[in-house]
């Protein structure tokens, strides 16, 4: 039988997913941004 | 400005007060008025972050630094993900728990009350006269730019969001910055809805970014590990990381936001939304200043300012450099000529080549590619003439004026809009500049009156104060930080890169601030002792980071010896360092004198000290 008092919200248990998406999602960011980056880099003057 | 711009102007800022004094009908005691009685949704508190940090000072700024220099400012950014979850972790549960008004209230159960005190007057050293920053900045560009009285400009920012923070407390703040979030959003748009619009004919966004890549404006990331530059990718990265859990977790103007959350949970949940959202908003902001940079690339010379500082620039033309001014702007007319022609036709010319782009077989460049090449080659000399044109105009205005650091990059994205925008949208766009000030000074003065309140007044001189009193105290403390900023902005008028000055004088004290709280969170050795004189270490050894060429300066006048001299050179570090400094150092004292504490305690020598 739970001890845990009945109005007390249950903790959500999956906080290391949503923080590895978040390092997920950085790192696609900056991926994305030397993509851009690369994109636009004059290749006329080249 | 004209009517309309005026109406929108006027409509915002008394909807704002309007608004936010809705609130002060609340009868939820200092709870209530400071804490919102822990009952804010997630979305609301993360939008509320979110607002604080962008201040009108990031949006005017930081625009201007991506039309100047381009996006690399962006890497400023990327330790921030890090930081939310350390302090998802780390501090987001231990504050809410702990039921504190403040972060600093923690460090007295933690260690004593000199060190709350200590780091609490920090704060509101720092944060106060920041406050006053944060109001000056857009104040002195909008009296410029728009001819207004600055201590009028002053007063619509300042006093307005006193009196909603003052009357609203916490709740009026959070729900005023949502909505702020919406004019800033709506704003931004309409300025890249109107510069994509003007693009030149047969001219896409694509072939538009291509020139502002040949002009280095669209490199975002620098890999070369040198202290001495501010942005790069590690200095976003670590001291960036550094920058963020000091200003996350230990400043209490965002510390507030997440203690108003109605969970844990939600507290999490609001600081991971700026994680998530942080990074590509900034590179949003940044490319609109690209794409003034574009407007204006593609725009005919004589269209195109020399100084977008309208006053220096009118100053500059009736002073006795006036003819030396004007021989500038003559040439920089033609410069500016030169590359609009030069990068209307390298855009038209990627464009055709996009269109008529097919496979071949042939692996030598067409006479299409070569004529591309020379377009480009023409575009990047002109626009190095003009870099180098408004160089000198700018060494003018510092000649002139005595102001070393002086720039004009502040001045670019309002004197854009004023320009080229269409009648209601520069008052919306001015409007949004305002609550992009505003979201960010009511934060700070909710966050300076609590501390005060709860750090000071009921601390030292009414411990048992009555609810009553104490939210009294909170609403003339709140006006007090308020006028107080006013007058620190009325003052702090001619500065260089405002950003970097907020961030450099943040800087002083956050990463000190940051290594008395891992004392605090992460050792239970650290004793009271070893915290206060750590934090004062901390920043001593920032401050002698800092002004390391002036001691050396002063070392050399005094003493003759070119000791300290020679290493100036390596010690010029980025602010973006410092506090890492500061926190390296505060754990590295505070550590070794609570090791000295507590064998002299073992010894039996020091008995006063019960700290542990």
């Amino acid at each position: 039988m739970s001890t845990e008092p009945l109005d007390q919200p249950k903790e959500f248990p999956h906080w290391n997913r949503v923080y590895a998406a978040v390092i997920l999602f950085t790192v696609l960011t900056i991926v994305g941004l030397w993509l851009f980056s690369r994109a636009f880099t004059p290749t006329a003057l080249q | 400005m004209r009517w309309l711009d005026w109406v929108v102007v006027a409509a915002y800022l008394a909807y704002v007060v309007t608004d936010g004094v809705r609130f002060s009908r609340s009868r939820d005691g200092l709870s209530g008025y400071l804490l919102a009685n822990r009952s804010l949704p997630w979305w609301a508190v993360g939008l509320s972050v979110i607002a604080t940090q962008m201040s009108a000072i990031t949006l005017v700024g930081t625009t201007g630094q991506a039309f100047q220099d381009g996006m690399g400012f962006i890497q400023f950014y990327f330790g921030l993900p890090l930081a939310m979850i350390i302090l998802c972790v780390t501090v987001v549960p231990f504050f809410y728990r702990a039921k504190i008004f403040t972060a600093y209230e923690y460090l007295e159960r933690r260690f004593d009350a000199r060190t709350r005190t200590t780091t609490s007057f920090f704060f509101l050293l720092s944060r106060g006269l920041s406050c006053g920053v944060i109001i000056a900045a857009p104040s002195v560009i909008l009296s410029i730019v728009l001819g207004w009285d600055r201590l009028a400009t002053i007063l619509a920012m300042g006093l307005t969001t006193t009196v909603y923070t003052m009357l609203g407390g916490v709740r009026a703040v959070t729900w005023t910055d949502v909505k702020q979030m919406a004019v800033i959003v709506v704003g931004l748009s309409a300025v890249s809805i109107v510069i994509l619009q003007a693009l030149p004919e047969q001219v896409g966004l694509g072939d538009a970014l291509e020139v502002a890549g040949l002009a280095g404006r669209l490199e975002t990331l620098d890999f070369t590990f040198d202290p001495s530059k501010t942005y790069t990718f590690w200095s976003g990265l670590i001291g960036g990381l550094f920058l963020m859990l000091s200003y996350f977790g230990c400043d209490q103007s965002q510390v507030q936001r997440f203690l108003t959350a109605r969970s844990v949970a939600e507290g999490r949940t609001s600081l991971l939304m700026s994680a998530f959202v942080k990074i590509p908003m900034q590179f949003l902001i940044l490319l609109i200043g690209v794409l003034i940079f574009l407007f204006y690339s593609f725009l005919p010379g004589s269209q195109t300012p020399l100084l977008y500082d309208r006053g220096e620039a009118a100053k500059l033309a009736t002073s006795d450099s006036a003819a030396a001014f004007r021989s500038l702007e003559a040439r920089h007319a033609d410069a500016a000529q030169r590359r609009s022609d030069a990068a209307i036709a390298y855009a038209r010319m990627r464009a055709a080549d996009a269109d008529a782009a097919a496979p071949t077989s042939d692996p030598a460049p067409s006479e299409g590619a070569a004529a591309s090449g020379v377009a480009a080659q023409r575009f990047v000399e002109a626009n190095d003439s003009v870099t180098a044109l408004r160089a000198a105009a700018r060494d003018m205005v510092r000649t002139t004026t005595g102001s070393a650091s002086y720039s004009d990059v502040n001045y670019v994205f309002p004197a854009f809009v004023t320009t080229h925008m269409p009648i209601g949208v520069v008052g919306l766009i001015i409007a949004a500049i305002f609550a992009a000030a505003m979201s960010s000074i009511a934060a700070e003065l909710n966050a300076l009156a609590t501390a005060s309140t709860i750090d000071f007044y009921r601390r030292h001189v009414k411990p048992d104060g009555t609810d009553r009193e104490l939210l009294f105290f909170s609403r003339m403390s709140t006006l007090f930080w308020g006028i107080f900023a006013c007058v620190a902005a009325y003052y702090a008028a001619s500065l260089g890169s405002l950003i970097e000055v907020v961030n450099k004088f943040g800087s002083f004290f956050y990463g000190s601030l940051l290594g008395v709280f891992v004392l605090a969170i992460g050792t239970k050795r650290a004793t009271g002792r070893g915290a206060f004189w750590g934090l004062l270490s901390g920043i001593a050894a920032v401050a002698f980071v800092n002004y390391y060429a002036e001691i050396a300066g002063l070392w050399q006048s005094v003493s003759g010896s070119d000791l300290l001299l020679v290493h100036v050179e390596s010690l010029k570090i980025s602010f973006l360092w410092y506090n890492l400094i500061g926190c390296f150092v505060v754990v590295a004292v505070g550590m070794l004198i609570s090791v000295l504490d507590r064998s002299a305690r073992v010894t039996g020598s020091d008995p006063s000290n019960t700290n542990a």
